[in-house]
């Protein structure tokens, strides 16, 4: 499509390529190549106009008119001889015959030579007018010079030829023709140089080309070329210049845009990022490189040139067996596209493609043409490419989920290998099934359902429990993710990911049925600790009753006082079941959330204790006060902070100091919005520091003396623990204990 | 030290499959005159019969019924459960107290509910425990 001369340039700049360049560029090209086609019909024409007015056709002229003339002085010449010969015979003796006959001869002579003559003007008319069209034709106009002895420009003879006339806008033969009129048709900025070039030509008859510009009446402007030569006359002086003067506007116009158009490629080209070279294969000489060399390199073309290994020198260790690899090929004139490293000038590596066109005449490499082009940002997202690839790959291969990347239509195009284990089937028998094929019957429904989500939710995962069908027919519990990447750049697909869940489910199911079983287990205790209570404290509360009844029915001292024993033993044990009672409840229901009013709570413990110290022995009432403060609200559960209380206070009643005068205990609560805080101070008989830690343990008690089941303080702390709070003591014998116990407010939990 | 309570109540009932806590009781009434008359059932269904037989004769219903929780055959509070079909003429007559080893406040909780049951008292029965009905008779008005 474009011009042969042009072809031939793009395909030594850009190899085979020379037809896929942009549509930008070809637009670009079409121009430039219109301007060659100009320039070439142009070029013809010339060529052919000065084939016409060549030399010998001047020559052949001038010899022809020459001819003719000395032809002719011949003629005359013998003429007169004959005349002048034939007279003196007239006047000497009488004309002869013979005379007669040598007129008559002359005569003859005469007529054939004018014919001869007359043939010759023919000829060089038919000359003549061939010149004419020629020039018309060619727009070359010719003209003659005749110089006078007088070495001046003044009196010179000028001779134009029509065409002449047409190109300095005359018409042919309508003016006299004269140097003056020549000048005046010569644009006034060229003038001077053209009065001087034809001066100095006539002086020292020399000949000259010239091109110049014409501007005529009408404005219009040409540019012509004028040549000169000399002609010689006999006499070897040159009294004639002849000359032919063309019409070069065209040509010119069209050079000036060919001009133009290479200075905007050769800026294309040094603007490229691309280096383009040539090399001259049998010398390694570089024939040319576009500047982009050292945009890429960092080395100049003289770098290149200088140093015709170079380019091979900068190339990476690893990365030159590519060129080695490539040698052959392109020894056999085929093109080749290498990648590979370079080091360049500052010392970074970069990526570059290098194209390579080679001219293989006879078998013989004789020279290279390329473009390298820097393809380090490419090459760098290709790798980042592929290294997420690798490590996606990688990721699930090792994954001991099985993995599968369906495409569009659901169909698996991938499988891990871990499939194999799940399922029983390898990745290559799963490959192109639509992936609910595998799912249970049953869940077709579901199934469906759930991809439609995928599907519409591109990119985020959702999850799913399904079951799977396996290589033998069996069905597998599978928990599995599956997301839609299907516009994701590396996987391009969607991706599910699934495990095998069966034995975890068995597991699951394990664990509710043990639970269940335990709940109904601690159903089943609980209701035996009620009637294992209830059957140990009822003939308990029997005995008492006859006890008491007999307490009141005799008056003998010792009878009194076995009774009292018995009484006595009977609370004990009845403490103690209530104790145990107490732990179990804690130790196995959960806390149940109610509003406490610790006014009320304090009314039945100090109501339980009441008549405590007398059952005790002891020999003084002990005051029980209470002070409460603070916050209303307070969440916790009631029960257990009746166990605190009932035990601590009953603690401090139990062990109150005798000596002392005043024996208490007091009971301080401060509530805040965060918790509470229990204060149970009294100034018993204390515990000395050794035993502090021991008296919260389970079945401790601190003397012989000790009353109750060893198990008051434990459900105390276990009890504390259970709401979340804990106690802490402070104890010096002989002056008193005081438990602080701190338990949140469950309101905010 | 303990003196005679007299004769707050006309008839009262006890119901209860300990014998020996019948006994106790029978004995600290009679004891501390807490009644006229005690009419001792050692089941729920006796003390539903008994109930049902006097519906036409108010006067020889009890005015204080002592009731157990945890007795065979039929409990205290399903005793409740029937008591609440009886005619209204022995309803209107009868105030039920719990008397129980019971210390779960499930129990109490559930027996307080009920509206007939006016007190829950811990066994044994004693004169204290007389005492403290007597003196604070009209604390619940079980018919509300």
């Amino acid at each position: 499509m474009f011009n042969k001369l042009l072809r031939r340039q793009l395909v030594k700049l850009f190899g085979d390529n020379a037809e896929k360049v942009s549509a930008e560029l070809k637009d670009f090209l079409k121009v430039v190549s219109e301007s060659y086609d100009h320039y070439e019909k142009d070029r013809r024409m010339l060529e052919r106009s000065i084939e016409i007015s060549s030399k010998e056709m001047i020559e052949l002229n001038n010899r022809l008119k020459q001819e003719v003339e000395e032809d002719n002085k011949a003629i005359y010449q013998s003429l007169q001889e004959s005349l002048f010969n034939l007279n003196e015979e007239q006047e000497e003796k009488k004309i002869t015959g013979s005379d007669y006959r040598k007129l008559g001869q002359v005569a003859e002579m005469l007529k054939q030579e004018t014919q001869k003559r007359k043939d010759a003007e023919r000829e060089r008319k038919k000359h003549q007018a061939h010149l004419e069209a020629s020039q018309q034709i060619a727009h070359i106009g010719s003209w003659e010079l005749d110089m006078p002895d007088t070495s001046t420009a003044d009196n010179i003879k000028l001779y134009w030829s029509d065409e002449t006339y047409r190109i300095f806008g005359f018409e042919p033969r309508s003016v006299m023709v004269t140097s003056e009129l020549l000048f005046s048709r010569v644009h006034p900025e060229d003038l001077p140089l053209v009065r001087e070039k034809i001066r100095k030509a006539i002086i020292e008859s020399s000949a000259y080309e010239l091109e110049y510009r014409l501007l005529l009446p009408d404005g219009t402007e040409k540019v012509v070329y004028e040549q000169s030569r000399l002609v010689h006359s006999r006499t070897n002086r040159a009294n004639r210049m002849i000359g032919t003067i063309q019409d070069v506007t065209d040509r010119r116009k069209t050079r000036e845009k060919l001009i133009k158009v290479n200075n905007e490629i050769r800026t294309l080209f040094e603007n490229m990022q691309e280096v383009f070279f040539t090399v001259d294969m049998k010398t390694f000489e570089l024939l040319q490189m576009s500047s982009a060399c050292e945009k890429i390199y960092g080395y100049t073309i003289r770098d290149f040139a200088k140093n015709s290994n170079l380019w091979f020198d900068v190339i990476l260790e690893e990365d030159k067996q590519v060129i080695y690899g490539n040698d052959a090929t392109m020894r056999q004139g085929n093109p080749i596209v290498q990648e590979y490293r370079i080091q360049t000038k500052h010392g970074d590596i970069k990526w570059v493609e290098s194209k390579i066109t080679p001219t293989v005449v006879d078998g013989e490499l004789i020279r290279i043409d390329g473009i390298t082009s820097d393809i380090t940002k490419r090459k760098e997202a290709e790798m980042a490419v592929r290294d997420n690839e690798q490590k996606f790959r990688s990721l699930i291969q090792n994954s001991a989920d099985a993995i599968l990347v369906l495409n569009a239509d659901y169909e698996i195009v991938y499988a891990s290998n871990s499939l194999n284990k799940i399922t029983g089937f390898t990745p290559e028998e799963v490959l192109g099934v639509n992936v609910i094929e595998f799912g249970h019957p049953d869940e077709r429904e579901m199934l469906l359902q759930y991809k439609q989500k995928v599907y519409s939710n591109p990119g985020v995962p959702h999850n799913i429990i399904y079951r799977r069908v396996r290589k033998d027919g069996t069905y597998i519990w599978c928990e599995g993710t599956t997301i839609n990447l299907l516009e994701d750049d590396i996987v391009q697909g969607i991706v599910i990911n699934f495990r095998d869940i069966t034995q975890r489910r068995q597991y699951e199911d394990a664990l509710k049925a043990a639970n269940e079983d335990l709940q109904k287990t601690n159903t089943e205790l609980d209701k035996f600790v009620y009637s294992v209570s209830h059957d140990l404290r009822a003939p308990l509360s029997s005995m008492m009753g006859v006890v008491e009844l007999a307490l009141t029915e005799t008056e003998d001292g010792d009878m009194l006082t076995h009774l009292d024993m018995i009484r006595r033993s009977i609370r004990k044990l009845d403490g103690f079941i209530v104790d145990i009672l107490e732990y179990s409840r804690n130790a196995r229901l959960e806390v149940r959330k109610q509003q406490i009013d610790f006014h009320d709570l304090m009314r039945d413990v100090t109501e339980n204790i009441k008549f405590m110290s007398e059952g005790l022995g002891k020999k003084k009432r002990v005051n029980v006060h209470t002070h409460i403060s603070g916050h209303k609200e307070f969440i916790s559960d009631k029960g257990r902070i009746a166990i605190i209380l009932n035990n601590l206070v009953s603690n401090g009643i139990r062990y109150a100091n005798d000596m002392a005068d005043d024996p208490y205990v007091h009971v301080s609560v401060e509530l805040k919005p965060e918790g509470a805080e229990i204060i149970v101070k009294d100034n018993g008989i204390g515990i000395s520091k050794d035993k502090q830690e021991k008296v919260f343990d389970m079945f401790y008690r601190v003397s012989k003396s000790s009353v109750g089941s060893g198990l008051g303080l434990y459900l105390v702390r276990e009890a504390t623990a259970k709401l979340g709070g804990h106690i802490t003591l402070d104890s010096t014998p002989g002056i008193g204990s005081s438990f602080t116990v701190r338990i949140p407010n469950l309101q905010n939990h | 030290m303990e003196q005679p309570l007299n004769v707050p109540y006309k008839r009262v009932m006890i119901v209860d499959d300990t014998y020996v806590d019948r006994y106790v009781a029978e004995r600290v009434i009679k004891k501390y005159s807490f009644a006229e008359d005690i009419i001792s059932v050692e089941s729920a269904l006796d003390a539903l019969d008994y109930l049902m037989a006097g519906k036409d004769h108010p006067e020889e219903l009890p005015e204080l019924i002592f009731l157990d929780i945890n007795m065979p055959e039929m409990n205290g509070f399903e005793f409740l459960e029937k008591y609440k079909e009886l005619p209204e003429t022995i309803k209107k007559h009868c105030i039920i107290m719990m008397l129980t080893t019971s210390l779960h406040e499930e129990d109490m909780k559930l027996a307080l509910a009920n509206p007939y049951v006016y007190r829950f008292l811990n066994k044994p029965l004693t004169f204290d425990r007389l005492k403290e009905i007597t003196l604070q008779p009209e604390k619940k008005d079980p018919q509300l």
